[in-house]
């Protein structure tokens, strides 16, 4: 598999008012993401995994180190429109990423912007549309539907860009528990059958059980990085990043405290069902 | 409370009045507007009343929706009437103690409230079968050639759609820091005029800090979306004229020329 994104050396700090000392926003983040992989960044706040997620289609530009998307140096500005395609963002507030105030109009935004012929508009906003299953909201005013509808909605408009990668900037934080499973079903089955790169940054631990990959930020630098398995059974590490494990693993390894003999690495409910089961 | 604001009057609907372009709409509108400002005789007026009882015929939008448009603007009708009524010099007509009234006053005071009230339901009737994006995309369509001019039309539509786009979550929006205000004892409803006004700013403050960092975010998200400006953008749905509208079109036209030239 060849590499969607690659950040070499990354360093970034924000302008700061004169006299004030600028910290580092990140400091020297090197990773590469893979084509077609799902990839959780997970941190607490301030760790830097936002300020990462604008790296990757050019919102920010690096202070120092490189950011490659698709092999296109971010800081190339002819390039810009290009790799700003090629990786959508979806950002938290969804009121605040709406443009427009129908539907298939918002949808089409991106489209339009890129010169897209109408007729190829039209096909392109119905796909995005029947994509996140939102169809037979077309001509439907958007601040009259549900969080996770407004962001499904925001989904389909950066879908309609085709996409290489898809990048969710906390995107699920100011859902309601039904709304997130919308969004992240959504994302879950555009990864399996477009095969769509999908980077998540969230703090919500469960949302990292079915990703290919885990990556915890801390203090502007890669603190962890494996499968959700790895990541998560280093309970006491995490917990040292203010972070939380899956409930599913803090049952388990209470079970232990307990003195049961179960494995810590179960990451879903139903491998934690299984463990559990084991023993009996 | 605030929630039953409707702005842009639109009646959504599929009538001919409603599938007409929104330019033939606008440039309608102001053929309308010359024609009216131009008429004097009584049959340029009969023509002009119509003209607009069969627009709003066609438009199928209701006579109580049309006269509840002029109730803002009822008081200035009346004093334009009663000015004209009293202070026209002429043939007197009726006088008692200080007031004369002059043929030429009911003439001029009849004529001007016939034109109010014809240019208030005409551009009405624009509004209530065009969306506001409809309305914005004719618009910026319409002023394009001012573009050379380096006159920002496609900015300004923009803004203007993005501005419609916002006003309900911005009710919403103020909606939810009244309530917070309220709940922690401020007092909106009770007070003299200065009060009330003054009671205003801790609701306002945070609704401009909102505003800001709503625009920021939206400002990224368009960035994101690969919003370069107005330059080479294309359009979902592509303005065209079609057979109806060069009909309507040239009604109209004739109806202003012909006014202006016979009346």
């Amino acid at each position: 598999m060849s590499t969607m994104i690659e950040t070499k050396d990354l360093t970034f700090a924000y302008p700061s008012a004169e006299g004030e000392r600028s910290t580092l926003a990140l400091d020297g983040v090197s990773l590469s993401i893979e084509k077609g992989s799902f990839v959780v960044i997970l941190g607490h706040n301030g760790s830097g995994k936002s300020t990462l997620a604008k790296m990757f289609n050019a919102v920010l530009l690096p202070s120092g180190g490189t950011v490659y998307v698709d092999g296109m140096d971010t800081g190339n500005e002819e390039l810009l429109l290009e790799i700003r395609r090629r990786v959508g963002m979806v950002f938290q507030n969804p009121d605040n990423q709406i443009v427009a105030n129908v539907v298939e109009e918002d949808v089409a935004f991106a489209p339009e912007n890129l010169g897209v012929p109408s007729a190829e508009i039209r096909v392109r906003v119905d796909r995005a549309l029947a994509a996140v299953g939102m169809e037979q909201f077309v001509q439907h005013a958007p601040h009259l539907l549900s969080g996770g509808q407004k962001q499904r909605i925001a989904i389909a408009g950066v879908l309609a860009m085709k996409p290489k990668c898809i990048v969710l900037d906390e995107a699920t934080a100011m859902l309601d528990p039904i709304g997130r499973s919308e969004v992240l079903s959504t994302i879950e089955r555009l990864h399996k059958q477009d095969g769509i790169t999908v980077v998540l940054i969230t703090h919500h631990m469960n949302e990292a059980e079915n990703a290919d990959r885990v990556i915890v930020m801390n203090d502007g630098r890669l603190a962890m990085d494996g499968t959700p398995r790895e990541v998560f059974s280093r309970k006491a590490e995490l917990e040292k990043l203010g972070l939380t494990v899956p409930d599913t693993v803090l049952l388990l390894d209470s079970l232990r405290q307990g003195g049961m003999d179960v494995p810590l690495d179960a990451v879903t409910v139903d491998e934690c069902v299984d463990a559990i089961m084991k023993n009996f | 409370m605030l929630k039953d604001i409707t702005l842009g009057q639109y009646f959504p609907g599929n009538t001919l009045a409603h599938r007409l372009d929104p330019r033939t709409k606008l440039t309608v509108t102001v053929l309308y507007i010359v024609a009216l400002f131009s008429a004097h005789s009584v049959y340029a007026y009969a023509a002009l009343i119509l003209t607009l009882l069969v627009s709003v015929r066609v438009s199928r939008v209701g006579a109580k929706a049309l006269l509840r448009g002029l109730k803002p603007v009822l008081f200035i009708i009346a004093f334009t009437a009663i000015l004209n009524l009293f202070y026209t010099p002429g043939v007197e007509l009726v006088h008692f103690w200080i007031f004369r009234i002059t043929v030429e006053g009911v003439r001029t005071a009849v004529t001007m409230m016939a034109r109010i009230t014809l240019l208030i339901m005409g551009t009405f009737l624009l509004t209530y079968t065009t969306s506001p994006i409809h309305l914005t995309d004719g618009l910026e369509s319409l002023l394009g050639p001012l573009k050379k001019l380096r006159l920002p039309v496609h900015e300004l539509a923009m803004m203007m759609s993005i501005a419609l786009r916002f006003i309900p979550t911005l009710i919403e929006e103020t909606d939810k820091i009244m309530s917070a205000q309220k709940a922690r004892g401020a007092d909106f409803e009770s007070g003299s005029i200065f009060q009330r006004a003054k009671a205003l700013v801790p609701l306002l403050v945070p609704l401009f800090v909102s505003a800001f960092r709503r625009a920021d975010e939206l400002a990224t998200a368009m960035e994101c979306r690969c919003y370069h400006g107005g330059d080479g953008r294309t359009k979902l749905h592509e303005l065209h004229y079609a057979a109806r509208d060069y009909l309507v079109l040239l009604y109209y036209l004739a109806l202003a020329v012909g006014i202006m030239i016979l009346d």
